[in-house]
């Protein structure tokens, strides 16, 4: 009641030194009106885009379309080929880097010799630059010269091409993402592993429970909002895939490696087949949004701070 | 002897790991020092005269160098503007009752999870339309596009560590709200501020779609330029390398520096080291 007889300057005053109940707004405002301005209204813009027949080397014909550039993409063979390629890699890579980084951060949890310089070196990968990182595995596949030939010569195989090969392509980018994406897994687990309880542990040990047994009931289950994070967090990086990518194979050998992202990209900037580009990107970011609801949601905001 | 074993298998298979992860590393930092003869010597030579050739080289191939600068000057505006914006967002979500707030955060996070090209596509259509392509100002619109939710998220949860009880009793004092944030919030999130600051940082300087789509000549950054770089030096892996090396040693020094925070900065506060 009080705050209603305050003179319109009092209550100005009040609102910047922020001890009005609703100087949240002018916090909060400015931030969120730039999120919408860089979201919302591209997203929007994509949109209106996808339903029209646009194509920059005919910018003449720009006509509405409503849905058929996504019905199009439903009898597209490359788009079919672009989904495969993308489910293949994101389900790979997301495996291996769970149980590699699950591997890695027990052990790292027990007493390691030199533990202390290990961790800051595991994290290198995921902190190199991404481009760095597919420049340096494109040197090391190389057929000619590079360094996974030499050891593969010494060990009595012939010469692979990693690169060129349309069945090891999508293998040798799965290599690079395992490399570079394991420390992140290997990382959020360990800080999930070091802030468990003990006493469940100590019980397990009193009631005669073996390491196994310990590792699937104990662990595992305690962990479950951890690992949760660290999945889903690495699939909407895995789903969305581009930049090494576009280093090391540029979707090749043929069309061996081009997943999603890329299939966009060339759509938009090579092909100049702007309408049917964004109808794409807006079906990747339904299915992301659509997995990450049934998944994420349930994972994200049970056992954690996220919910205020 | 059983326990022995496993500690040992244990202790290699970390050995072996870490191997795995910092060999490709070392690889590269030494092929940056090398000669043209050494850098193709099979099997690599690790005992070799270092050389500065390739940096000398690196640094007056013209364009490169100025590539490097427009990151910096990408990188650190994108950075300031997003603690300018994110952190008032994050202290309001951190200490005020909003209707709705759990909706409002799931959205501000939700700005995350758009594919790449979802976004290129129309920043590149409005850009074109508005001159903002192969512009400072351009880029750094679209990197707050990824950093002001993930400053916001991280924030908030330094703020949240922070006891109200701290902010009430300087404002019993006679300070208002605002001064308190600045004496008191403020100093004490000091850390977390400069972690958040650095992953943003590191966010901005290692992106390249976006970079490779907005830009053409004027304001390229690094890690478009090194692309341009090896098509145009074919196989002189030397210079490759040192141009790598330059590229990628400031980021994983910061990272190194703030490795406490990282895992809850990768994961906007979900997991917290």
């Amino acid at each position: 009641m009080q705050s209603q007889k305050k003179s319109l300057g009092k209550r100005i005053l009040d609102m910047v030194t922020l001890e009005s109940e609703q100087s949240w707004r002018v916090l909060l405002y400015p931030g969120i009106l730039v999120l919408i301005l860089i979201t919302i209204v591209p997203t929007l813009f994509a949109l209106y885009i996808s339903m029209h027949n646009y194509n920059l080397a005919k910018p003449d014909e720009f006509q509405f379309v409503f849905l058929s550039n996504f019905l199009k993409a439903f009898q597209d063979k490359r788009f079919y080929n672009a989904l495969q390629i993308t489910a293949i890699f994101t389900a790979v890579s997301l495996a291996v880097e769970m149980v590699f980084g699950m591997c890695l951060a027990l052990c790292l949890s027990k007493k390691i010799l030199g533990k202390g310089i290990l961790q800051p070196i595991i994290l290198i990968p995921m902190i190199t630059t991404p481009v760095i990182v597919g420049l340096i595995w494109k040197m090391f596949y190389d057929p000619q010269f590079g360094l996974l030939n030499y050891f593969l010569a010494k060990m009595g195989f012939g010469i692979v091409d990693m690169l060129g090969n349309a069945k090891l392509a999508l293998p040798g980018l799965i290599i690079i993402d395992i490399w570079e994406w394991t420390p992140y897994v290997t990382l959020v687990l360990l800080a999930g592993l070091q802030s468990l309880p003990t006493e469940p542990f100590e019980a397990a040990k009193v009631d005669g429970a073996g390491p196994m047994q310990t590792f699937w009931h104990i662990t595992v289950h305690l962990l479950k909002p951890v690992i949760g994070v660290a999945a889903i967090f690495r699939f909407m990086d895995l789903f969305k895939w581009m930049d090494t990518l576009y280093v090391v194979t540029n979707g090749g050998p043929g069309s061996a490696t081009e997943n999603l992202s890329f299939y966009t990209y060339i759509t938009n900037f090579k092909f100049l087949n702007i309408g049917y580009a964004a109808a794409i990107a807006i079906l990747m970011l339904l299915i992301i949004t659509f997995i990450c609801n049934i998944v994420g949601k349930k994972v994200l905001l049970r056992g954690n701070q996220w919910d205020a | 002897m059983r326990k022995k074993l496993s500690a040992l298998g244990t202790n290699l298979f970390v050995y072996l790991s870490s191997f795995f992860f910092l060999f490709p590393i070392l690889w590269l930092v030494s092929t940056a020092f090398k000669n043209r003869v050494d850098a193709f010597a099979l099997p690599p030579k690790w005992l070799f005269v270092p050389i500065l050739d390739n940096f000398k080289k690196v640094f007056f191939a013209g364009e490169f160098m100025g590539s490097y600068i427009n990151s910096v000057i990408i990188a650190v505006c994108t950075t300031l503007l997003s603690l300018l914006l994110g952190i008032p967002m994050a202290y309001a979500l951190a200490r005020y009752p909003i209707k709705n707030k759990t909706g409002i955060q799931m959205w501000i996070l939700s700005t995350k999870m758009a594919p790449v090209m979802m976004v290129a596509i129309p920043f590149y259509l409005i850009y074109r339309e508005i001159g903002l392509i192969d512009t400072y100002a351009g880029m750094v619109i679209v990197y707050l596009l990824f950093n002001l939710a993930f400053t916001t998220w991280m924030m908030k949860g330094f703020f949240e560590g922070i006891p109200v009880e701290l902010e009430e009793s300087t404002r019993v004092e006679g300070a208002t709200r605002l001064t308190a944030l600045f004496r008191v919030v403020l100093p004490l999130t000091k850390g977390g501020i400069a972690a958040t600051g650095i992953i943003c940082f590191i966010n901005a300087w290692n992106e390249f779609m976006l970079a490779l789509i907005l830009t053409s000549s004027r304001v390229k950054t690094t890690p478009v330029a090194i692309t341009s770089f090896i098509s145009f030096e074919g196989i002189r892996w030397g210079e490759i390398a040192a141009a790598g090396v330059l590229v990628a040693l400031p980021v994983v020094v910061m990272g190194i520096l703030v490795r406490k925070h990282l895992v809850s900065g990768m994961t906007m506060g979900a997991v917290k080291s």
